[in-house]
């Protein structure tokens, strides 16, 4: 819970619609109220995170506190997208969680490297999703302390 | 052979000069008698002319008819007692008186006025070969004491003397034979080569007295010939001389005999000691003889070859090409001979079709390149009628080159056929080993998303459902679960390849142990026994490894019998390879169970992707298993097979290699 009461917005960039469907589940299921946003790509990703084009309605809006970033997405993947959210000044303090079905080594240590907070293979089974949302939201909505331009208005 | 005819010469003008030599001895003896100042006559030990100087015919009154070799000296003192008009009975007298002077005091003088009409002062005199000298002198009116007598015998010695010293100042042996083939003069050195005969040699003697002499004692080698063919034929050579002719002592020595006949009958012969010349005619004939069959031998094997080959020297000159070279490329033998140049060559191959103008310009151009760098080269030559040549190239020391031609035309084409089949099949193989591992990849995908919302289904909305849904939701995900399965095992399947580690020492009985700890619950369950021991270590990709024998012991533990309690016993044992046949040692990995078993008839099939011998409800697979077996035994070297009897159990063998060569360790995978 932010500061000042307002809960923070989760955004999720997955290009696959059943698992955007799954991750809303997921969150239901686990009672998190916190707003949550889609992106389809790492381009509207991107867009979203300017508020540029469709996003610049938001421009008034606080940065989201946690972003679920899927790596193989069209358009942008989400590993060239990541690249350029820690290349900017005023995104690179957003906490990025990788949420893929790669298990592959070598996007592990890339992206770390890149600067994530933490590499999560998505899971096989709809309960393990569910634990999985929950252990997120106990982390890092109830837990951890995030940056101001997540948490108030950024205007 | 150049070099033979080279030394054949030689050994003739050799001939030419022994010969001139010796004639040049025996006119120089007659020029020394017939220049004398004084006449002079040789008669034998018969008292038979030998020789008379013309001078002696002269200041005598002889002619030349009354003077022939062989005339006995009573006879012509008779003529020419007559022709001074003493009367017969005194003729006689007066030679039985000098006959008989000569023998008791061994020479006499006497002054005669002879027929000539000259007034002469004769000496006769018996050498110590019992042969007589008699030399003439003309007496001047001023010259009428008897001092004269004593010069003049004087000088007959001299001559004799210098004639003597004449013939042993030669090299080679020097006999001269009367009319009556008896020996009259001869030399030292005439012995020294019948050394034999040396205690007989006199004069005197007959030469075929002495040639028989000479037979008994072994002298010359006759070659096995018949002794009186063998003397016959000599006589007759010797009576009748003409060309040289070379005799064979029994010691070894090689003589070379001229005989020539002389105006007066007499025969001179000259004998040269030619064992040298002989001993190196003989090599050079072995060597002739051995050069002329090397030179058979190397022809034969040229021609014979499969290969065509030239020889050019330094200036690209063909020295020797054989008959195979002509042949590949049409070349007529007419034409293409030594002598011919390399461009000429080309040229001419170029006229007949060969190849095109550019085709020799570029070869040419390449060439000086080959010649600088004095290295073997090989080139491939496409001729117009779609023959391919290999020409090779290879520099020789003097700066020439040997060039082998070979028609590589179907060797290419096979090379060429199978690199594209090669291709072909690396190519699809890869298709196919990306395609099993994308499709079992991207497969898994929808396949959760089938399954996790047929949980949210039955999850959500279990209480709303119809019972019949709900079966069906299960089987649904019955189905889903088995194609998780079979995904899975695919995707193993394709990953031998693609995920295939390079090969390590690895103890089979570690491998069997981590199995079985895998494998607890199951032969728990099942109260089963596995048994290992002394299993080898070899070197094998361990994860592959593991699988292999997970699969098989698994196998072993799943296709029980009812009501018996599965017994597995693991074993290995050695094949030992043959390392000149290049044949590597090897292991036999065997899993022998009491299950089942299966009809023999089926052990192909088992080991076939997707092939099952069981329905899914009596055993549980996907029947990718044992193919996955069967690769990675492959891909370890080795083959695997199966035995079963059905109702008692199956034994499954599969032959692994030791070692691996380093070229088979490369990862073969390229994901």
């Amino acid at each position: 819970m932010a500061r000042d009461g307002t809960p923070i917005t989760i955004l999720v960039a997955d290009d696959d619609a059943d698992d955007r469907m799954l991750i809303e589940d997921a969150f239901e299921e686990s009672c998190l109220q916190n707003p949550l946003h889609f992106v389809e790509d790492g381009e509207q990703l991107l867009q979203y995170l300017r508020r540029e084009g469709d996003f610049e309605k938001l421009r008034d809006e606080p940065y989201p506190g946690v972003i679920l970033l899927d790596l193989n997405m069209p358009k942008m993947c989400g590993r060239t997208a990541l690249g350029k959210i820690k290349e900017d000044v005023n995104l690179c303090r957003i906490p990025v969680i990788i949420l893929t079905t790669s298990k592959a080594e070598e996007d592990i240590l890339r992206t770390y490297g890149l600067g994530v907070s933490s590499f999560i293979t998505k899971p096989v089974t709809f309960d393990r999703l569910v634990e999985v949302v929950k252990t997120i939201g106990a982390y890092w909505i109830e837990i951890v302390a995030l940056p101001p331009e997540c948490t108030t208005n950024a205007a | 052979m150049d070099v033979m005819n080279e030394r054949d010469f030689q050994a003739v003008s050799d001939d030419i000069t022994l010969g001139t030599e010796a004639n040049y001895s025996i006119r120089q003896l007659e020029d020394l008698l017939s220049g004398a100042e004084a006449g002079l006559a040789l008669f034998d030990r018969e008292r038979r002319l030998v020789y008379a100087n013309p001078r002696y015919l002269k200041l005598c009154g002889y002619t030349l008819e009354e003077t022939r070799p062989g005339t006995r000296l009573e006879e012509m003192a008779r003529i020419s007692l007559e022709r001074s008009g003493v009367s017969a009975d005194n003729i006689e007298e007066i030679i039985a008186r000098g006959i008989q002077r000569l023998n008791s005091a061994g020479g006499y003088s006497f002054r005669y006025n002879a027929p000539s009409g000259q007034s002469i002062y004769v000496h006769r005199r018996i050498t110590d070969e019992q042969q007589i000298v008699e030399t003439v002198r003309k007496i001047a009116d001023e010259e009428a004491d008897a001092g004269v007598g004593e010069r003049l015998a004087m000088m007959a010695e001299a001559a004799r003397i210098r004639m003597s010293h004449a013939l042993e100042a030669m090299a080679d042996g020097f006999a001269l034979f009367d009319a009556d083939d008896r020996l009259q003069i001869y030399n030292r050195q005439y012995v020294d080569l019948n050394p034999h005969i040396a205690d007989i040699i006199a004069p005197g003697k007959k030469f075929e007295d002495m040639l028989r002499m000479g037979m008994s004692r072994s002298g010359y080698e006759t070659g096995g010939e018949d002794v009186e063919h063998y003397i016959n034929w000599r006589v007759k050579l010797h009576q009748n001389p003409g060309e040289a002719h070379d005799l064979l002592m029994s010691d070894g020595r090689w003589v070379r005999i001229h005989e020539k006949r002389t105006a007066d009958g007499s025969i001179v012969g000259i004998r040269s000691d030619i064992t040298e010349l002989k001993k190196r005619e003989s090599e050079l004939l072995a060597t002739s003889n051995e050069l002329r069959r090397s030179n058979m031998h190397f022809n034969t094997a040229l021609n014979n070859m499969v290969q065509g080959l030239c020889m050019f020297d330094a200036n690209q000159t063909l020295i020797v090409a054989n008959d195979r070279y002509l042949q590949l490329y049409g070349f007529s033998p007419d034409v293409v001979k030594p002598g011919i140049t390399l461009p000429e060559i080309m040229e001419y191959s170029v006229s007949i079709g060969n190849y095109t103008r550019e085709d020799a310009e570029r070869a040419k151009a390449e060439r000086p390149e080959t010649a600088r760098n004095r290295s073997q080269t090989v080139l491939k030559q496409y001729l117009r009628d779609g023959r391919i040549i290999a020409v090779q190239h290879q520099p020789m020391p003097d700066g020439g080159s040997i060039a082998t031609y070979e028609d590589v035309t179907e060797l290419e084409r096979n090379a060429e056929n199978l690199q594209q089949y090669t291709r072909k099949l690396e190519a699809s193989n890869r298709e196919l080993q990306d395609f099993a591992y994308v499709a079992s990849h991207d497969l898994q995908e929808p396949l959760r998303k089938i399954e996790t919302f047929g949980d949210r289904l039955k999850n959500k909305y279990a209480d709303e459902l119809p019972d019949n849904a709900t079966v069906y939701i299960e089987r649904m995900q019955n189905a889903t679960g088995r194609m998780r399965l079979l995904i899975n095992d695919l995707l193993n399947y394709s990953r031998i390849t693609t995920k295939a580690k390079p090969f390590a020492e690895l103890d089979l009985n570690a491998v069997v142990a981590g199995v079985l700890s895998d494998l607890q619950i199951r032969i728990e369950e099942a109260g089963a026994t596995v048994n290992f021991n002394d299993l080898h270590t070899i070197e094998a990709d361990d994860t592959q490894m593991r699988q292999l024998l997970q699969n098989l012991i698994g196998n072993a533990l799943k296709f029980q019998r009812e009501g018996v309690a599965p017994v597995v016993t693991v074993s290995s044992r050695l094949i030992e390879g043959d390392f000149v046949s290049g044949i590597p040692d090897m292991i036999e990995l065997s899993i022998a169970d009491n299950g089942i078993g299966f009809d023999n008839r089926y052990k192909d099939q088992i080991f076939t992707i997707f092939q099952r011998l069981h329905g899914r409800n009596d055993y549980e697979g996907t029947g990718i298993g044992l193919a996955t077996c069967r690769k990675i035994v492959e891909r370890h070297g080795g083959e695997i097979d199966a035995n079963g009897v059905e109702g008692e159990g199956a034994t499954f063998t599969a032959t692994l290699r030791m070692k691996h060569k380093q070229i088979e360790n490369i990862d073969e995978g390229h994901e």
